[in-house]
């Protein structure tokens, strides 16, 4: 599912002495399938831009097409938007309330009209996606642990089906392991099921692991919209704004400024290390 | 939803008021409340117009943000008014139709009953308009002080008071999260009937109270962590002191009131030769 921003602007508390410009002039496009990710300083406006992708917060000036939902319009359908855009917000754990792990995650397909019977076979198939067995269907979520509890709000989300996942910091507050299972989760999602991803982060590493694009906010403006690989290039300018490069990144700096330029699409410490082993096999 | 709720409606400035001791504007709030009451002319109600004109003036609080409060009690408003109007028997006959009777002497009444709660409404909005909670609660514990002879535990009760208030805006910051992530879920809050409604609000209030009781833990963790003990010789970082401002609001503020609760006391006596003065 695709997504067109133009022009799109978001003030808060318009018209009184708190009054704050959000966003200015966004404009953006995602393809349907991208995995893009949206990085920025506190308070640069990413969290406001991604409500506005299932209507939390109404468009005011500007325009907004997700899918083929018009969001600026009045006459939006908001349950089939919601059905369609999967939004996981921070911390999602606090949003658990029912009785066991099965109820909570079959509230979303229930309230999008799904009958009782098939909502809980779409919640142990999204329970299953997350990596969580039988077991759990019918401990109380409070009783989890913390990471256990993050996968569970996932599952809430996934059992909606939705064809593009919006993630706002999925992975903040988890432990290495924890982490890495999310994004690899989220990773699959997007490659084996074609899910649109669009996910706000402040991780840089797992955004330069992972990201197709990565979108730069800086005072509710984009300023950059780049592949990671090109984007991290700009060293100087992305440490002027308090984002932190990727360790892949620096070490292909580095290298770079060394005069060693390795080809390809690197991510990972794997990836630089075969290339580097490549060059040096190539050179002896 | 939530995210215009701003609790206590401070308002920031650097005026005049706004300048003033927390506790000497406590101190002039409740004397205007009790004072209020003592005025019964109109002639009484100018002269406070003209005072809260003045305060509002040095305020610099527009008059749009205090008649919002105002706004709140419409209802009660017309109410009193309407029951003043129908129920009072005194006075001329002016109006006869059907069962209703409106005497002269209603309309007063109403009037001027309308006109107290405005100005107590408008009088209290605006000292929590030129004070910030924070300022508010320390201002009630400095003055509350002198009951801890009675044993009256003062600071506890501030403290517990300035911990409420700064709870406040992390729950209402909290409330909306939860419920833009039902929502999301497809969660809805705005159709159905009445059970429907109220079973709606079930995926908020829980982890709303989760979230307040883990918050609370923390929150006396840290306290604990730290040593907090209650009211031993704390000192204050920022300490009120009393200024010239302080002096010139109590002065105005005496004046006004000696002014009415003179007019008040001497009615019986002084109405034949000044009526106009007790209309």
């Amino acid at each position: 599912m695709s997504i067109t921003a133009q022009k799109l602007n978001f003030v808060y508390n318009a018209k009184s002495p708190f009054a704050k410009h959000a966003l200015k002039n966004v404009d953006l496009h995602v393809e349907s399938g991208e995995f893009v990710a949206i990085v920025g300083h506190t308070g640069s406006g990413k969290t406001t831009f991604v409500q506005h992708l299932n209507a939390l917060i109404r468009v005011q000036s500007g325009s907004l097409v997700v899918d083929n939902h018009d969001l600026s319009s009045k006459k939006l359908n908001l349950k089939a938007l919601r059905g369609s855009v999967g939004m996981v917000f921070q911390y999602p754990e606090y949003q658990l309330f029912a009785d066991t792990v099965l109820q909570d995650v079959c509230f979303g397909p229930k309230n999008f009209g799904v009958s009782k019977e098939q909502s809980e076979v779409l919640a142990k198939e999204a329970l299953a996606l997350v990596g969580l067995g039988e077991d759990v269907y019918n401990k109380s979520p409070f009783d989890l642990s913390g990471g256990e509890k993050r996968r569970v709000a996932l599952a809430g989300v996934l059992a909606m089906k939705p064809t593009t996942l919006v993630l706002d910091e999925p992975t903040a507050g988890l432990d290495p392991r924890g982490k890495k299972e999310i994004l690899s989760l989220v990773k699959r999602l997007n490659k084996e099921q074609g899910i649109t991803v669009v996910m706000v982060s402040h991780d840089m590493d797992e955004v330069f692991e992972n990201a197709d694009r990565v979108v730069v906010f800086k005072d509710g403006e984009i300023v950059y919209d780049l592949p990671p690989s090109q984007l991290f290039q700009n060293e100087q300018e992305l440490v002027a704004m308090n984002l932190e490069l990727p360790q892949m990144a620096r070490v292909l700096n580095v290298l770079r400024q060394n005069g060693i330029v390795l080809q390809g699409d690197l991510r990972t410490v794997d990836d630089v290390a075969n290339a580097l082993q490549n060059l040096k096999g190539g050179d002896c | 939803m939530f995210r215009d709720v701003t609790f206590g409606q401070y308002y920031p400035s650097n005026s005049f008021v706004h300048k003033m001791d927390a506790r000497v504007k406590l101190l002039l709030c409740i004397l205007f409340m009790v004072g209020i009451f003592f005025v019964t002319s109109f002639v009484g109600f100018l002269w406070v117009t003209l005072f809260l004109a003045l305060a509002i003036g040095f305020s610099k609080v527009p008059l749009k943000s205090i008649l919002k409060s105002v706004k709140g009690i419409v209802v009660l408003l017309v109410l009193t008014a309407l029951l003043n109007v129908f129920f009072t028997k005194t006075g001329n006959l002016l109006v006869d139709w059907w069962i209703f009777q409106i005497y002269d002497d209603g309309l007063i009444y109403a009037g001027k009953m309308f006109l107290r709660l405005v100005y107590l409404v408008v009088g209290s909005s605006l000292l929590t308009l030129t004070t910030t909670p924070v300022d508010l609660t320390h201002g009630m514990e400095s003055l509350l002080k002198p009951l801890r002879i009675i044993k009256f535990p003062a600071h506890e009760l501030a403290l517990i008071m300035s911990l409420t208030l700064s709870f406040i805006p992390s729950l209402i910051e909290e409330t909306d999260r939860i419920i833009r992530a039902q929502k999301a879920r497809g969660a809805d809050f705005d159709t159905g009937g009445l059970v429907q409604r109220a079973k709606a609000f079930v995926p908020i209030l829980i982890p709303l109270l989760v979230s307040g009781f883990r918050r609370a833990e923390e929150l006396a963790n840290a306290m604990n962590s730290r040593c907090y003990e209650g009211s031993t010789h704390r000192t204050k970082m920022r300490v009120q002191k009393l200024g010239w401002r302080d002096a010139v609001g109590i002065s105005v503020v005496v004046v006004v009131f000696s002014a009415i609760f003179v007019v008040h006391a001497t009615k019986g006596a002084w109405s034949n030769l000044v009526p106009w003065l007790y209309f």
